[in-house]
């Protein structure tokens, strides 16, 4: 209860001028990178994240939720106007979104996606913040073979949600790689430095993110023609809504019904606290479910406002899921949380189970940041700035582009004060290209690099507790449970892929025919 | 020489991204590997040491490197036994990541002896001339690149306080 009563005292934070501040800059960051194919919430943190080195971390927290929030909604604008989804969470979207467009509905479409994103946030973060203090108290048992076993238990799910599970793997392992250069947590040892001084005190966790995430997006969009990404955006530049057009009809509210929005903010929610499993996974499960409650199934694949509602709500209440096992645990939910996680270690912040407990003070205005976020939605979109989204596609390819370059290249820089590391930072972005280009999964490598050095650092722990006796893992309660969940969800969890891969599959074929 | 020749005939279509990553990834998992060992054996007095987790991690991706690997393999050999050739699947294929990994690492290397004030605009001029399809609007984009900079700058050394190095410090 005092932790709730916590966090509602962290509304005055938020609500401090400045706050408000960074909360409206990450809100319009989101927006315009999520409403950008090729760029997403995620690379727009990954670009903060040097900045947020000489600012208040609550602030920096602050400015993350409203990036987080804004951008997976914004996905949902392109993959309207033009069928392209901004971001990945927005390919349900483009199924029904598209067809909506195409018989003069657009603004209808924009509208229904807004609201559903706006109550799905908002439900999500009202569970983040009414169910993550109960997950502390139970976080708090979780003694060092637990903690490891915890995150075994998120390594392996993270693999298990990943359709090429050897390529996740491979991915997983070179972001340990990476991560166990430098010295030993336990010895004083250098490990994997070859001879180069300047490797002794490790990769930094930034080289390391804006390498695989910005530099490497960098060289995989140098390959999009701009004239052909100029024609395919000129369909939304010539797009014109007027603001009522946004307002979808009551009947149309009723249609929907409100047990759609309330199970998919559900369904985004818990599948947002699976590590690893993240917002395109939300949405897709609610579509389907949507679809199979519907009394009119003919519907979905032309246009189905309950099937565009069931994914934008659900893909946005998955924010407020992905952030319980990562402020609760220390595990993130997915790649963004991931990246706001590693915004915490650049604070020295050491993710685990006593993470709230410790930084309660300075987590507790994330939380309503989170919430005001998903709120400001519905007015700022529909009232304000909707028919501007629309204008975003304008933005010169070029600038936005060659900023980017300049501002990841220098991130690098304004973190470590290092050459060397921007210089890695070009490495690893140049074969995590690679990776990308031949599908290699990129999520477990970030997941990787944060989690790898934690669960080395317990494993050995442990093992120097018990005297070497492995067996500690097994006696020691919290340590069992979680290496039987390991056990259970890595017999269950593929059985539901498959299925789930066959019918994404053909939702995709649905939407290139579209 | 003909022998060689032959070799690299029959090698050439085998050197595609999804056997090459696979066989890198093995390389560098063993290098890692004997990296740590050289340090200490994993177990030490019965206790694990800095090699335990590296030795850990080199058991568990190895496999996954060598069945891609493998998997590579099967897929170019499956290739040619159904073309009776070596078909390479044609990706888009651009020589622009190639050139934008060269001007980042010209960049790199001349940043902390030129200076961000020389650098920064030229790096930016030369990204977009990459970037776009055809050396086209040169005059604009030198414009766009002086702005760049200059917002650049403002963000980082005014909004931050992040001093970067300058020709005449």
């Amino acid at each position: 209860m005092d932790q709730i009563l916590q966090i509602l005292a962290g509304t005055t934070v938020v609500f401090q001028p400045l706050a408000l501040l960074y909360l409206s800059i990450g809100f319009f960051i989101g927006i315009i990178f999520g409403a950008l194919p090729g760029l997403t919430s995620m690379l727009a943190i990954v670009l903060l994240l040097p900045m947020t080195y000489t600012m208040p971390m609550t602030y920096a927290l602050i400015m993350c939720m409203g990036v987080y929030m804004s951008g997976i909604y914004s996905g949902s604008i392109t993959a309207i106007t033009i069928n392209i989804p901004g971001a990945p969470s927005a390919l349900m979207t483009c199924m029904e979104g598209y067809p909506m467009m195409r018989k003069g509905l657009g603004a209808k479409a924009i509208g229904h996606a807004t609201i559903g994103s706006a109550i799905g946030g908002s439900i999500g973060a009202l569970l983040l913040i009414f169910v993550s203090p109960m997950a502390v108290s139970l976080a708090l048992k979780i003694r060092t073979p637990g903690k490891f076993s915890l995150i075994l238990f998120a390594l392996v799910v993270i693999v298990i949600v990943e359709k090429k599970r050897m390529k996740a793997i491979l991915t997983m392992a070179f972001g340990i790689m990476l991560a166990t250069v430098g010295m030993d947590p336990l010895k004083s040892v250098s490990r994997f430095t070859f001879g180069i001084p300047n490797l002794i005190e490790g990769i930094d966790l930034t080289t390391l993110i804006i390498g695989a995430f910005a530099i490497s997006e960098l060289f995989d969009q140098a390959m999009v023609n701009n004239a052909e990404y100029k024609k395919i955006t000129s369909a939304a530049n010539s797009v014109k809504f007027k603001r009522r057009e946004f307002f979808p009809t009551f009947k149309e509210m009723k249609e929907v019904g409100w047990k759609t929005y309330i199970k998919s903010s559900f369904i985004g929610y818990i599948i947002g606290v699976l590590p690893g499993a993240g917002a395109s996974m939300a949405a897709f499960v609610s579509y389907v479910e949507a679809k199979r409650v519907s009394k009119h199934p003919e519907r979905f694949g032309s246009g189905a406002i309950d099937g565009l509602v069931a994914s934008e709500t659900a893909n946005n209440a998955m924010c407020g899921g992905a952030m319980v096992p990562m402020l609760s645990l220390g595990i993130p939910g997915d790649g963004t949380t991931a990246i706001i996680l590693g915004v915490l270690m650049v604070y020295g912040v050491v993710p685990g189970p006593d993470l709230l407990v410790k930084q309660m003070h300075v987590m507790a205005p994330m939380y309503m940041a989170l919430l005001i976020s998903a709120a400001v939605l519905m007015p700022l979109s529909l009232f304000l700035f909707g028919p501007y989204y629309l204008k975003i596609v304008r933005i010169n390819r070029l600038v936005l582009y060659s900023s980017i370059a300049l501002i990841a290249i220098l991130g690098v820089f304004a973190a470590t004060y290092s050459a060397f590391q921007m210089g890695l930072a070009l490495a690893i972005g140049v074969v995590m290209y690679f990776f990308k280009r031949q599908g290699y999964p990129n999520v477990p490598f970030i997941l990787a690099v944060i989690l790898g050095p934690l669960a080395e650092q317990y494993m050995r722990t442990t093992m120097t507790i018990s005297s070497g006796n492995p067996l500690i893992f097994i006696t020691h309660f919290d340590s069992l449970f979680f290496l039987l969940l390991t056990v259970a969800f890595a017999i269950l969890l593929p059985r539901a892929n498959r299925r789930a891969e066959a019918l994404e599959k053909k939702s995709e074929e649905k939407v290139k025919q579209v | 020489m003909n022998g060689e020749e032959h070799s690299m005939k029959t090698l050439k279509p085998y050197l595609q991204a999804k056997v090459t990553i696979p066989f890198f990834m093995q390389v560098a998992l063993i290098i890692y590997v004997i990296s740590a060992l050289q340090l200490a054996p994993p177990m030490v007095d019965g206790l694990l040491s800095e090699s335990s987790f590296p030795f850990l991690i080199f058991l568990i991706a190895s496999p996954a490197a060598i069945k891609l690997f493998l998997d590579g393999l099967k897929a170019i050999k499956k290739e040619i036994a159904e073309t009776g050739s070596v078909v390479v699947v044609k990706k888009k294929k651009s020589i622009k990541p190639a050139l934008i990994v060269l001007i980042m690492a010209v960049f790199i290397l001349l940043f902390e002896i030129l200076g961000f004030t020389i650098l920064a605009p030229l790096y930016v001029f030369f990204f977009m001339l990459i970037y776009d399809d055809k050396p086209q609007d040169i005059v604009r984009k030198i414009i766009y690149a002086l702005l760049i900079g200059v917002v650049v700058y403002v963000m980082y050394v005014i909004g931050f306080d992040i001093r970067f190095p300058e020709l005449w410090r």
